[in-house]
This record gives C-alpha cells, sequence and structure tokens, in this order.
C-alpha cells in the first residue's frame, strides 16, 4: 500500500514538474538598427546592401529593406561617390576598388542619422608553388543485398569503391608586421558535353594546426572537414608557409551488370567530361574574418549548451559588416567521376 | 607599522623564550555522551586570561605560568567544567563535557572562538548540522550546499541546483573538503541534491575569504566538512523514509572504547517503484511468438564509513570513505520466434554511471603537550562512465547457422587524485598558535575518451572493429607548503600571518605561487570587534562545463602553457557585535580582483569532450565586491538568520585575438545585486517545531538577442546564406526576473520505546512562484474563431522546473 501512495506522490509530483510560461518581456525595447552590409573585392564594383532589424519578439521571416538611405563610398579618406539604389536594399556604386585602398562606407536616411563601416583591400596571397600527391587509399567491395529471402544468402560483389586522396601543399609569403587573414576554399566544376560548367563546394579537410582545433568534437563524434576553413597567420607572421590539406575522391566503380546495362548508359551520358578543382586561398580582411568566424560558431550553437554569440559587427551606430576579399585561384585537373566527393569517417587518416 | 608589527611579535616570542617557569596543560576535549571530540571548543584560564581552542581533532594546549590555575573548559550547548589547580608540571587532561539540558536544543552558529568576535578569522561561518537538517527543502532531503546557499556572500545556480558561486566566483573555484579531501563533483541528479548526507557529518565551516594558510588550489571559497567519527559508548542510529531517498545511519564502539565506527548510506528508489510498470509497458509488445524484456530507470546512492581507534591517548587512527554514484540503466531483450525455422534475438544494454570515491588515513599523534601531529593519505577519484551495447542473434534451425553481430560504445572521463599531507599545531605559548605543514597530490586527468567496438562472427567469418577516439590521460603535481601563526599582541589585538606556497607541475610546465594571508582582529569592547583580512589565491585547475546545466560529463583540467593558473587578491573588512548575548551581528565588506579567469568563448560548449578546450576559453580578468550583513539568533527556542548581501562582479577578456563582449567589461554570469535570506526556527515543544525560509535575489544574467537582423550572405558559402540572425550588443546584457521563494516545515516528535519518530512534513516554494529556471524565445498561436485561422507569433517564455511540491518523510532515531 505504502509503495502505491509513494509512486502516486512521485507521478504527481513529476507532472507538476518543470511548467513553461507566457512572460511578459521587461526591459528596454531597443529601437531597430540600420543593418548596413558590404564586401568589396579588387576590379568589381562595391555594392551595399541596406536593412532594418527588428525586435527579436517580432516576426523575423523577412527584413524591411532601406532603398531610400544616402549611401556614400569614402576611398582614402575621400568621398568618391553616391551609391545609387538598386532596389531591394541594394547600392551599387561606378568605383571598383584597388589593391591598398581604404574604404569607408556610411549610411543614413530619415529614420537613422549617419552610420559607417571602414575596410582596406589587402594584398592577394603571394603564392610561390604548389605540391601535390596522390594516393589510392582504399577499394572497398560494393555488395549487392539481394531481394532473397535473407540477407545472408544471395550476396555478392557489384562493384567497389576508392579513395583518391590527393594532398595539397600550398607554400606562400606572409607579410611582415601585420596580421593577416585567411580564407580557403575549393569548387568543383564539372564541364559537360553541351559546353556548359556547373560548379559545387568540395569538400577538403586538413590536419594543419593553422585551422586549429575548430571541430564541435564531443561524445559523438569529431571532424575537421569542411568547405570553408578561414585562419590567421598567428603561427606563421612574416614567414613562408606550406599549407597542407588534401581532397577525398570517392569512386563507385560497378562491374558490368548484364542485368541493367540500360540506366549504366543513361548515367554515362550525364557525367561529365572534363573536373577540376578551383582553390581559391583569399586574403580577407580582420572584419570578414571575425564576421565568418562569428556566424559559423552561432550556426553551430547548440540550445542551453553553447555560449550565446554575438555576430562581429563593425558598423559604427547600427549593425553590419563592411569587409573584404582577395583572391588567388588555382586550377588542379581530376579524373572524372560520376560521384561528387564526400567525407566520411574512413575519409580521415 | 608592518616592520613596528614584525618588532613586537619577535619581542612577544623572545619574552616567551626566557620564561622559563611555564608549564602545558593538553589533552582531548570530548562530548561525554558519545565520545565525539568537540571541535573549536574553548579552553580559558581565568586567572591569567589566556585562552586556546581546540583543533579540529578535539586536542588542545595552553601554556601557562606556574602556579594556581583555574581554567574553564565551554562549548555552546554544554555545561562549562572549571578546574582549579596548581600548575607545577606538564598537565594532562582529558575532558568530557556534558551536554546540557537546558540548551539542549540551542542551535549555533558561529560559536567558534576564531570565527565570533573575539576570532582574528573573518569571511567564515559555521553552521551545526542540526540547523542544516531543520532548513525544509526541496523533497524534504537535507542538505548542506543548499543551507550554505542561504548564506551572505553565497549565490545558488539556476533553481534547484546545488550551484554555488561565492563572492562573485565561479561555480569551479570552491573546494571542497570531506575529512580534508577534495570532492570534484559534489552534485547527485544534475545539481538537484548534493553528495554530502547530513547524517554523517559532525562540522561544517566555510570560508568564503580571509583563508587560513593552511587552505589553498581555489579562488573563492573552502567549505571543510568533517565527518562524524561514531559513538565509544553505545550503538545508536537512524532510519529515515522519504519521497525520493531512504536513508540509515549507525555507530557506534566496536569491540571497546577505542574504536568506533560510523556508518551512513541513503538510495533513491524512484527506479525500483517504477519497475512494475515499465515491465507492465514492455509486455504490451508480446505475442505469441515475440518476447520482450526491459528495464531501466535512475537512482543515485551514497555511502560514508568511519571507523577510528585509539591506540593511546597520543595516537589516533582514522579511516574515512565515501563512495556514492548517479547511474541511469536499461535493459532490453527482444526475442522473435519464426514458427519455421529461425529465432532472432536482441539484448541492448545502457549503462551510465558517475560518481566519486574518497578515502583518507590519518594518523593524529601528540609529539609533545604543545606539538601536536596530523599525517594523512589521501585518495579521491571522479569518474563517469557511459556504455551502451547491443547483441544481436540469428540461429537458424536447417540448415543449421548461426550469426551473431555485436557493438558496444564506451566513454570514460574524470579525475584521480592521490598523495601524502602533514599538518602540525604548535603552541608555544597562548599567544602563539601555530600551524604548518605540506602536502603532495599525484592528479591523474582523463579528459574524455570513446572506445567502440563491433564484432560481426558467423558459421564461416569474422569481423572485428575496434576503436579508440581521445586525448591520452595528462599527469601533473601539486605540492604545498604552509604556515601561519595566530598571535595575540596584547589584550585587544589579534593577528593571523600566515603563508602558502604551491607548485604545480603539467606536461613539462612548472607553476608556483606565494601566496601571503592576513588576519587581523581589534576588539574595542567584549561585544565588539573590527576584523580586516587579505588572502591571495591560485588555482591551477579549471571545470569544464555547460552554458545552463551541469552534467556529468563535465571535465576538469588543468592548467597548460598558454592557459595560466588563475589568481586573485582579497581584502575584506567588518564589523562584529554580539548583541545583548543573544543575535551575532556581523557586517562585512570585500574587493576580489581575478586574473587569468577563463570565460567561454561565443559558441562555445564542452559536451564531454576536452579536445582543443584551449581554443574555447579566453582569459580575463575580474572583479567582485560586495557587503553583506548577517543576524543570527543562536539562543532561545526561536533561532534562525537574516543574510543579505549587495554585490556586484563584472569580467574583462580583452587579450588579442581573445577578446570577447568586443573587449569591453560585463556582468558575470551570476552577478546579481540583492540577495536576501531569512530563515527561522520555532520549537513549540518537546513535540512540535517548525521553520521557515524566504529567498528574495534579484534575478541571474542572461544573454539575449535584443534585436534580429538580415543575416547577409557569405560570398560562396549556401551554407550561412541568408535568414535572420541576432543582434546581441552585450554579454549576459538581460535579467531574469527576481527570484523570491518560501518553503516550510513542520516536525511532529514522538517518544517511542526505544527511541524518538519524526514525521516531517515540508513545503518547497509554498506559495508557488513560477521561477524561471529558462528563459528562451519561442512561438504561441492565436485561433482566430470568427474565421478559424491561427497566427503565430513570438513569445518570451520560461520555464520553472520547481512548483509548490510537498513532502513527507518518517524518521526514527534510535
Amino acid at each position: 500500500m505504502k509503495n502505491i501512495i509513494y509512486t502516486v506522490i512521485i507521478a504527481i509530483a513529476l507532472i507538476t514538474v518543470s511548467c513553461e510560461n507566457e512572460i511578459e518581456f521587461k526591459g528596454n525595447e531597443t529601437n531597430p538598427l540600420i543593418v548596413v552590409n558590404s564586401f568589396c573585392t579588387p576590379d568589381s564594383l562595391v555594392k551595399v546592401h541596406v536593412s532594418k532589424s527588428k525586435f527579436f519578439l517580432q516576426d523575423d521571416s523577412s527584413f524591411d529593406l532601406v532603398n531610400n538611405a544616402v549611401v556614400n563610398l569614402w576611398i582614402n579618406d575621400v568621398k568618391i561617390e553616391k551609391l545609387s539604389s538598386a532596389g531591394e536594399g541594394f547600392y551599387l556604386g561606378t568605383y571598383k576598388p584597388k589593391i591598398g585602398d581604404k574604404i569607408k562606407i556610411t549610411a543614413e536616411n530619415n529614420q537613422f542619422s549617419e552610420v559607417s563601416g571602414t575596410t582596406e583591400i589587402n594584398q592577394p596571397v603571394n603564392i610561390l608553388s604548389v605540391d601535390t600527391t596522390v594516393k589510392i587509399l582504399e577499394n572497398t567491395p560494393i555488395l549487392n543485398y539481394g531481394y532473397g529471402d535473407s540477407y545472408t544468402s544471395n550476396n555478392d560483389t557489384i562493384g567497389y569503391i576508392t579513395n583518391r586522396q590527393t594532398n595539397f601543399s600550398i607554400n606562400f609569403n606572409d607579410p611582415i608586421n601585420q596580421k593577416n587573414y585567411y580564407r580557403l576554399f575549393i569548387t568543383l566544376r564539372n564541364y559537360y558535353v553541351s559546353g556548359m560548367y556547373y560548379d559545387s563546394p568540395y569538400y577538403y579537410s586538413s590536419d594543419d594546426l593553422v585551422f586549429g582545433n575548430n571541430t564541435t568534437g564531443d561524445i559523438f563524434g569529431d571532424g575537421n572537414y569542411s568547405y570553408f576553413h578561414e585562419f590567421s597567420d598567428e603561427l606563421f607572421d612574416g614567414k613562408k608557409y606550406s599549407l597542407k590539406f588534401y581532397t577525398n575522391q570517392f569512386e563507385y566503380v560497378y562491374f558490368k551488370d548484364p542485368n541493367y546495362p540500360k540506366s549504366r548508359d543513361e548515367d554515362d551520358l550525364k557525367n561529365p567530361v572534363k573536373s577540376e578543382l578551383i582553390i581559391n586561398l583569399q586574403s580577407i580582411s580582420k572584419s570578414y574574418y571575425l564576421y565568418i568566424k562569428s556566424r559559423t560558431a552561432n550556426s553551430n550553437v547548440i540550445e542551453l549548451f553553447s555560449e550565446p554569440v554575438q555576430i562581429y559587427s563593425n558598423v559604427k551606430g547600427g549593425i553590419g559588416v563592411i569587409g573584404s576579399y582577395t583572391n588567388s585561384v588555382l586550377k588542379f585537373e581530376i579524373p572524372v567521376t560520376n560521384n561528387q566527393n564526400y567525407y566520411d569517417n574512413y575519409g580521415k587518416y | 607599522m608592518k616592520k613596528k608589527l614584525i618588532l613586537l611579535h619577535f619581542l612577544l616570542f623572545i619574552t616567551f623564550l626566557i620564561q622559563a617557569q611555564n608549564y602545558t596543560i593538553s589533552g582531548h576535549i570530548t562530548d561525554a555522551k558519545n565520545g565525539e571530540t568537540l571541535i573549536s571548543s574553548s579552553i580559558y584560564d581565568v586567572i591569567t586570561r589566556k585562552g586556546a581552542v581546540s583543533n579540529t581533532y578535539g586536542f588542545y594546549s595552553l601554556t601557562l605560568p606556574k602556579g594556581e590555575v583555574e581554567v574553564e573548559y565551554t562549548y555552546v550547548g554544554f555545561g562549562t567544567q572549571r578546574r582549579i589547580f596548581k600548575l607545577t608540571k606538564d598537565t594532562v587532561i582529558n575532558i568530557k563535557l556534558i551536554e546540557s539540558i537546558e540548551l539542549k536544543e540551542v542551535t549555533v552558529m558561529g560559536n567558534r572562538k576564531e570565527i565570533g568576535v573575539k576570532g582574528s578569522q573573518m569571511s567564515a561561518i559555521e553552521i551545526p548540522i542540526s540547523m542544516i537538517k531543520s532548513v525544509p527543502t526541496l523533497f524534504g532531503e537535507a542538505d548542506i550546499i543548499k543551507a550554505l546557499q542561504l548564506l551572505p556572500g553565497v549565490k545558488a545556480g539556476t533553481e534547484g541546483s546545488a550551484g554555488f558561486y561565492v563572492r562573485g566566483g565561479g561555480p569551479d573555484e570552491n573546494l571542497f573538503l570531506l575529512d580534508g579531501v577534495p570532492v570534484y563533483n559534489v552534485n547527485h541528479m544534475g545539481g538537484f541534491f548534493s553528495v554530502f548526507n547530513p547524517d554523517a557529518i559532525k562540522n561544517v565551516t566555510l570560508y568564503k575569504g580571509s583563508f587560513p594558510a593552511r587552505f589553498g588550489g581555489r579562488l573563492s571559497s573552502v567549505l571543510d566538512i568533517r565527518m562524524n567519527d561514531g559513538n565509544n559508548k553505545a550503538i545508536h542510529g537512524n532510519v529515515s523514509v522519504g519521497i525520493i531517498s531512504s536513508k540509515f545511519n549507525v555507530e557506534g564502539p566496536l569491540f571497546s572504547e577505542n574504536t568506533t565506527f560510523n556508518i551512513s548510506a541513503r538510495r533513491t528508489y524512484l527506479d525500483v517503484l517504477m519497475q512494475p510498470i515499465i515491465k507492465l509497458a514492455a509486455s504490451y509488445e508480446n505475442s505469441e511468438n515475440q518476447d520482450v524484456n526491459l528495464s531501466a530507470g535512475y537512482y543515485f546512492y551514497d555511502m560514508n564509513a568511519k571507523i577510528s581507534h585509539k591506540f593511546s591517548d597520543k595516537d589516533r587512527l582514522y579511516l574515512s570513505a565515501y563512495m556514492g554514484d548517479d547511474a541511469i540503466y536499461a535493459n532490453m531483450r527482444q526475442k522473435y520466434e519464426d514458427y519455421e525455422n529461425s529465432t532472432q534475438e536482441s539484448r541492448f544494454k545502457l549503462n551510465w554511471d558517475w560518481g566519486n570515491i574518497i578515502t583518507a588515513l590519518r594518523w593524529n599523534h601528540i609529539i609533545n603537550n604543545k606539538l601536536f601531529m596530523n599525517a594523512t593519505a589521501t585518495y579521491t577519484r571522479y569518474r563517469f562512465n557511459m556504455d551502451i551495447g547491443q547483441i544481436n542473434t540469428e540461429t537458424i534451425k536447417n540448415p543449421a547457422s548461426k550469426t551473431d553481430m555485436s557493438t558496444t560504445i564506451g566513454y570514460r572521463s574524470g579525475i584521480q587524485d592521490f598523495g601524502p599531507k602533514v599538518d602540525f599545531d604548535y603552541a608555544p605559548n597562548p599567544n602563539h598558535d601555530i600551524k604548518f605543514g605540506a602536502s603532495y597530490t599525484h592528479h591523474t586527468f582523463r579528459p574524455g575518451v570513446s572506445v567502440a567496438q563491433y564484432k560481426f562472427e558467423n558459421d564461416t567469418s569474422i569481423q572485428k572493429m575496434d576503436t579508440t577516439i581521445g586525448d591520452q590521460n595528462v599527469l601533473s603535481h601539486e605540492t604545498a607548503l604552509y604556515f601561519e601563526d595566530n598571535i595575540n599582541i596584547g589584550s585587544y589585538v589579534k593577528a593571523n600571518f600566515g603563508l602558502h606556497y604551491s607548485t604545480f607541475f603539467v606536461q613539462d610546465e612548472f607553476y608556483n605561487s606565494l601566496q601571503p594571508r592576513i588576519g587581523l582582529r581589534v576588539l574595542l569592547t567584549d561585544k565588539l570587534s573590527l576584523k580586516a583580512g587579505y588572502a591571495s589565491m591560485s588555482q591551477y585547475i579549471h571545470l569544464l562545463s555547460n552554458n545552463t546545466i551541469s552534467l556529468p560529463t563535465d571535465l576538469w583540467v588543468p592548467v597548460t602553457k598558454r592557459i595560466e593558473p588563475m589568481k586573485s587578491h582579497q581584502y575584506s573588512g567588518g564589523i562584529f557585535y554580539n548583541l545583548l548575548n543573544i543575535v551575532d551581528l556581523t557586517l562585512e565588506g570585500y574587493y576580489k580582483s581575478m586574473d587569468n579567469l577563463i570565460e567561454y568563448k561565443d559558441g562555445a560548449s564542452f559536451l564531454g569532450s576536452s579536445t582543443g578546450w584551449e581554443d574555447k576559453v579566453s582569459m580575463g580578468r575580474g572583479w567582485a565586491y560586495g557587503l553583506e550583513f548577517l543576524a543570527q539568533k543562536s539562543i532561545g527556542k526561536t533561532t534562525g538568520w537574516i543574510g543579505y548581501t549587495w554585490a556586484k562582479s563584472e569580467r574583462l577578456s580583452d587579450r588579442e585575438g581573445q577578446d570577447l563582449n568586443n573587449g569591453e567589461v560585463f556582468p558575470a554570469k551570476y552577478d546579481r545585486r540583492h540577495d536576501l535570506s531569512l530563515v527561522v526556527s520555532h520549537k513549540f515543544n518537546k513535540k512540535i517545531d517548525v521553520s521557515g525560509t524566504w529567498v528574495y535575489s534579484t534575478g541571474n544574467a542572461g544573454t539575449l538577442g535584443m534585436q534580429n537582423y538580415f543575416a547577409y550572405p557569405i560570398p560562396g558559402n549556401d551554407y550561412l546564406y541568408g535568414g535572420s540572425i541576432p543582434y546581441i550588443n552585450k554579454r549576459n546584457n538581460y535579467r531574469f526576473p527576481d527570484y523570491h521563494r518560501l518553503d516550510l516545515s513542520v516536525n511532529f516528535h514522538k517518544q517511542k520505546k526505544y527511541g524518538v519518530r519524526t514525521w516531517n512534513i515540508s513545503v518547497y516554494n509554498a506559495y508557488n512562484q513560477m521561477n524561471p529556471f529558462l528563459i528562451y524565445t519561442s512561438s504561441k498561436s492565436d485561433h482566430n474563431i470568427s474565421n478559424d485561422t491561427y497566427t503565430y507569433r513570438k513569445i518570451l517564455s520560461k520555464l520553472t522546473l520547481f512548483p509548490i511540491i510537498p513532502s513527507v518523510s518518517y524518521s526514527y532515531k534510535f
């Protein structure tokens, strides 16, 4: 009897425990702020985006764009032009920044007083050389799990998967006496018979120390693979550095299957005729670097477990980021396969 | 000034040396009823007006001039004993004090000579266990940590948790000592209960500042908890049954009066009670050819045990141990039988457990009547284990074959320390009470390590896989040396000078720190004193935790080359006044500066992995200052205290590449301006007593993005394209609503044939205040009846963990 009483009491206690309630927001309901964003790169027109922030309890599925702002472009402390509104919150100029330009963007309208942000266009990365080595790391059989009575019968090897690992080493010089920031990303460009090509971001991995241990490693796994990595020159300031990373290209090779000759042929038609990797080692501004870092950290936040992230902003009086980047591009042809590369746990060595 | 003090000290010492006509009275002071040693009893010679205080093991030593002496032995709640005799040689007097009938139910705080008006120690509080037991708590489980959270200067973390934030410090800056051995995880059930079972505890002292030199290794507080030795007269004990757990305690002599034991244990039993329901639920899955068995649950237990043996008046040996675990388990067996041909069986097993083991072997030795030695070997270990495994077996009758597939995943983390320690108490004369000692600790840090195993076996082949992911164990060596002297300078001034020196060696990195400690008391009248203190502290270990919730996977890590030891300097001052021998009033102020504090970087989380932890934290500085007021009534039918704290705690992380909050000052996470607590106990008669507590505090600080804005795409990065991102102008920019709560409890006692039975009824959060545990945004739908449409809007929500919670428990003390 006693046990029953206790069980009932506990059940009641557990049911009543943890209740959710709406509460009234008590605090200064902050007014909206003007949001100004622009990423400048040499030899491209300056494009600025202006919008308005919203109080956090309002619907944020869309934001009010600001099309009536006065947006000015300053180069090396001289006002160059007033950018013209191109709609959708965008403002375009006619000036194409050059390397070494100090850019200032100001924006204001009847609701917001002037806000401003600055950036400087960096020199491109001084790439000295690129070394590559290719290894075939594994040949894993592909088993056919037939439709028989049990999976233990009627299985057979119908092909194999190869992992073609390419190790890259990009040697470059880091400028002395200044803080530099870099971003590396790879794009796969597939050319088709029609002459069209299609670009897609390409996974790569690295154990290079410059990437730090920016894994989200926990009990449930770890990894240092991504489409993008950002890093600073903290470990090699003013020195020659050899940046190492690798890609894994997995290919499914099927033996000729008399049962499905047609489908194989169809696949062949879809295959690209040429594939190349476009490796872009960007030299980026500090503001751009911090913005990317904070955006990435914010997208990895696990509610309740992670520290909230303050997204980087360098717009004084408002929100947003004015940043810059300079591309240094290398192209590297790879064998055509009918598969994209992808990462799995066996890809890391 | 400093030079003058040193000179004065020196002269006093010389005076002592040339006074040859001195003799020493020494001995142990115990409770006549059960033989328990009485810590901090007062020994006072009325003629010379000199006195001493018994140490942690009840030993005292008082050196007086030859001639008539009239020594008074007092301990609050006990009758005073007096010895009048002619002192002509060194004398050993062991005193057994008798509990006073008039004062029997009196509960006392701050009675210790070195803590009260007359002592040189400040920023310290002692709570008798009886008071802790009378404080009403969640589910009626008396809890030391929860009671201490009601004191000024100590803040609880989130609702219901055993989090402990002392004078603006972090939760890993507290040294919890159980019989002198550090305890690394003081939480059961994620922090709703602490691991210290009050039935096993004799004495609790909390130091918030002005730390005596014998303590070190943490910045913010030292909680010195001593276990009961055990009654040496007769077997006694108690049994109690509550909503959450049951417990028992037995103590008594073993073979003779010289050997005593004390054992306490408790266990929760929700899992046991739920087993039939779980089994029943699983059985619904059963069918003619399928059989399912399931057992699952959560429990925690702890056990305290202590044995002491008195070899002689000079030698005593103690062995004390604590062991406790929390565990989550599940076992499932599923058997499926195909009529025709095959049987498939799958077994699933999950075991998570985490807990501490603590052991101390202690030898008390009286070298001579002025010098007392205490040598200890200590061992402490916290570990977290997680194992998940599954085995699938398929047996086919015709043609006969068998296939086994097993997968197991394990995760281990923890910390383990062992080492020797020696402490000396030396009382050359009544003006000096010297303590010195040394210790060595060997730490093994076990960062999170995952192990995965896979095995496939059939009649023709075997496949195996075995992987281990994680960091290597980290070993480190910590040593400490200390010296402190509690000095009487004339009748009015008392000072405590101390030095603590510690070293830490880890992964080829050597750190050391010399930490001066000073405490000063000026007695203005017999009832009024002023005190001031300074303490420098260093800490070589960190706890990697999570943003909101304390989890058993939280990891202790040592300092590294990049992450240097944390340091603090605390200055405190206060007024101590005893009003009409009834109420003790204390007003203290403090200022604490902290350096090399670690703060978690934006987005950092630690889910059981220390990999790359140095990249997830930034080192910074902090300041905390505040005023604390405490009024406590210790005598009479109504006892209790009022505590109020005004405090501020700020952080700054502005080092290159490590800046947080744009390199600007921000409030610490548990920065709260006001904290008020009221604790009252009233005894109506022998049969009924009641108690209540009311707490009020400013809400916790949290980080909330007050604005959302368009997430401008990063060129080339589809994954961070568009959407909405929050604008956070400052870390910890939002205040949770104020927190307040009333807890009540009533005890009904009845004398039975063999003892006293007590029914306790308590109510946690009596007026059902919905205090926030978490605050977050969510969406709410409003139904428009006229056109049957729903509109959604964003709202700010709070999650309350504990509304009103009544509980009842039964106990029997024999």
